[in-house]
């Protein structure tokens, strides 16, 4: 007798299933990244969005990516997926964070919660570590603008801490990826949120790819970050680019080749600095 | 039943779509047959620039020619097909005699006359047709901007070459060869602009052939842009399993180089 229950498959079934499962294959195969909830927020469910190398023989190092869009509520985690896909291909674990947006009004905002959510979420991504097999000596954050923000929020800012977090577990992100993050927003959030101005000994060194046109995040500030840092002794690398504006380096139509450009970029720099080897 | 079970059928070209170009032959020679394949521009309001690629092996033939397809899926989302190009490269034991190269060069002179004669079919402007190509494919691809000579007798030569632009990865020049093999020697006012990405510590086809090219080029008036990568070596630029540093930084560079000069499609 067979262990196995017996499923008697009629032809139509046996092929609706073959379909099912060519087609599920299709598009879940790299593609899709893997959604978890790493924390409950009043009514909300924030998710993580994962990508995952084929293979992993030994822990990977990791990046957490916080997506653009002014802190605005509406914001979507996606921004990041494509470099995610072919961060997986060098081994690297992507970690794509949701947040909750910003309260009060566009000319105030106040951004403790998606600072906070943050936080959460490199903490989710460091107590999982073992399930995601990777390494926490190279966990970096990225992000562009308002999410470029956040990494460098995570990287710098003290506090915003949500109190249901595990505390002891400490934030020590490897390396800042920043796309034209808005390292000091206070025209638009007031005082106190500015990594540019908490920028401490030890702050993990930073990459910064700016457009040299962009008007919304003033390449200035860039300019500001790398003296911070230099100032006290963190390294922060600057590629500017002719010409670009804001968000140039996002995977849109019409802005691909300054995605790959940043990209490639952004590839060489962690290869350099033995981020894919250890 | 019979409706259903083809059903599965339909989902399998769907799943090769995406990765697997067409296949077309575009000369037969005896009983051998010589393909290319085809990434086609995935916009298609107007015609398409193009690049007709040649796969780098030290002239040795490949099974099917690989070597520029990661490339090519790229591109087809910029409003770019490409083309990649087989030769009868030597075979294994093959003697490198003059005839092996003479061979590869009628093929690929065959293989881009094709394409132009095929354009309305694939929707090409022929204005903007590039070749590209790396090491001994850099080598062909300068071979038909340049070097005059070695045409198939099945081609129908009054179908012009001339190449709107080439795209050179680590390429050979022919420095060495004899007049006849050597594009280098044959640069004429009116040839195609060209773009190079070159490793420095390359020591197959040096930097050196790049400049010596460069100045070939600039002494007729076309413009040779050089993108050089540090300590980088012959090869480097090779999508290898996506796993390449290196193969992101060169297209990053050549999709905005060729974005600047009018290729890609907005």
């Amino acid at each position: 007798m067979s262990p196995y229950p017996k499923i008697k498959l009629n032809m139509k079934l046996s092929i609706s299933l073959l379909i099912v499962l060519l087609s599920s294959f299709n598009i879940s195969l790299a593609q899709d990244p893997e959604v978890v909830i790493y924390k409950k927020a009043g009514d909300r469910e924030l998710a993580v969005h994962i990508f995952k190398p084929e293979k992993q023989d030994s822990p990977s190092p990791a990046v957490v990516w916080y997506h653009g869009g002014g802190w605005n509520p509406k914001g979507r985690a996606g921004q990041f997926f494509e470099h995610g896909k072919i961060l997986a291909g060098l081994g690297v674990v992507s970690i794509s964070v949701d947040y909750r947006g910003y309260e009060g009004i566009a000319e105030n905002r106040d951004i403790s919660n998606c600072i906070a959510d943050a936080k959460s979420a490199f903490r989710w991504v460091k107590a999982h570590a073992k399930e995601l097999n990777i390494d926490t000596d190279r966990i970096a954050v990225g992000g562009g603008s308002a999410g470029g923000h956040l990494a460098a929020a995570v990287a710098t800012l003290p506090g915003y801490d949500d109190s249901k977090d595990d505390l002891s577990i400490k934030i020590n992100p490897c390396l800042q990826l920043l796309f034209n993050p808005a390292v000091d927003p206070s025209k638009v959030t007031g005082d106190g949120f500015s990594p540019l101005h908490t920028v401490k000994k030890g702050i993990s060194p930073a990459v910064i790819f700016h457009g040299k046109a962009d008007t919304t995040v003033p390449i200035t500030q860039a300019y500001d970050y790398q003296r911070a840092m230099d100032k006290v002794g963190s390294k922060c690398t600057l590629f500017a680019y002719e010409g670009q504006s804001h968000g140039f380096f996002n995977y849109r139509a019409g802005r691909i080749p300054h995605y790959y450009k940043t990209v490639g970029d952004m590839l060489v720099y962690l290869e350099k600095h033995g981020y894919f080897t250890k | 039943m019979k409706i259903l079970s083809f059903i599965p059928l339909l989902f399998i070209p769907f799943v090769l779509a995406a990765t697997d170009p067409e296949k077309f032959i575009y000369k037969t020679v005896g009983d051998e047959e010589i393909e290319l394949y085809v990434t086609r521009s995935e916009l298609t309001e107007t015609p398409s620039p193009a690049v007709v690629w040649y796969y780098g092996s030290g002239l040795n033939k490949r099974e099917e020619p690989k070597q520029f397809y990661e490339h090519g899926m790229i591109l087809a989302k910029m409003g770019i097909t490409s083309f990649y190009t087989n030769i009868r490269g030597a075979v294994k034991g093959e003697a490198r005699e003059e005839s092996l190269v003479i061979r590869c060069i009628e093929d690929a002179k065959s293989a881009f006359r094709w394409v132009r004669a095929h354009a309305a079919e694939f929707n090409l402007d022929q204005d903007r047709i590039a070749v590209g190509g790396g090491s001994s494919g850099g080598f062909l691809s300068t071979a038909i901007a340049s070097l005059p000579g070695h045409d198939a007798e099945t081609d129908d030569t009054s179908i012009p070459l001339e190449p709107s632009l080439q795209i050179l990865f680590n390429p050979g020049y022919g420095n060495d060869s004899p007049e006849h093999l050597s594009p280098f020697k044959h640069v004429k006012k009116g040839v195609a602009p060209a773009v190079i990405f070159q490793g420095t510590a390359d020591t197959t086809t040096p930097l050196t052939g790049a400049y010596a090219y460069q100045r070939a080029l600039d002494k007729v008036g076309s413009d040779c842009h050089i993108f050089t990568y540090s300590d980088q070596t012959h090869g480097f630029f090779n999508y290898k399993d996506g796993n390449n540093p290196f193969y992101y930084k060169t297209v990053g560079d050549m999709l905005v180089y060729l974005d600047k000069h009018g290729y890609l499609t907005k």
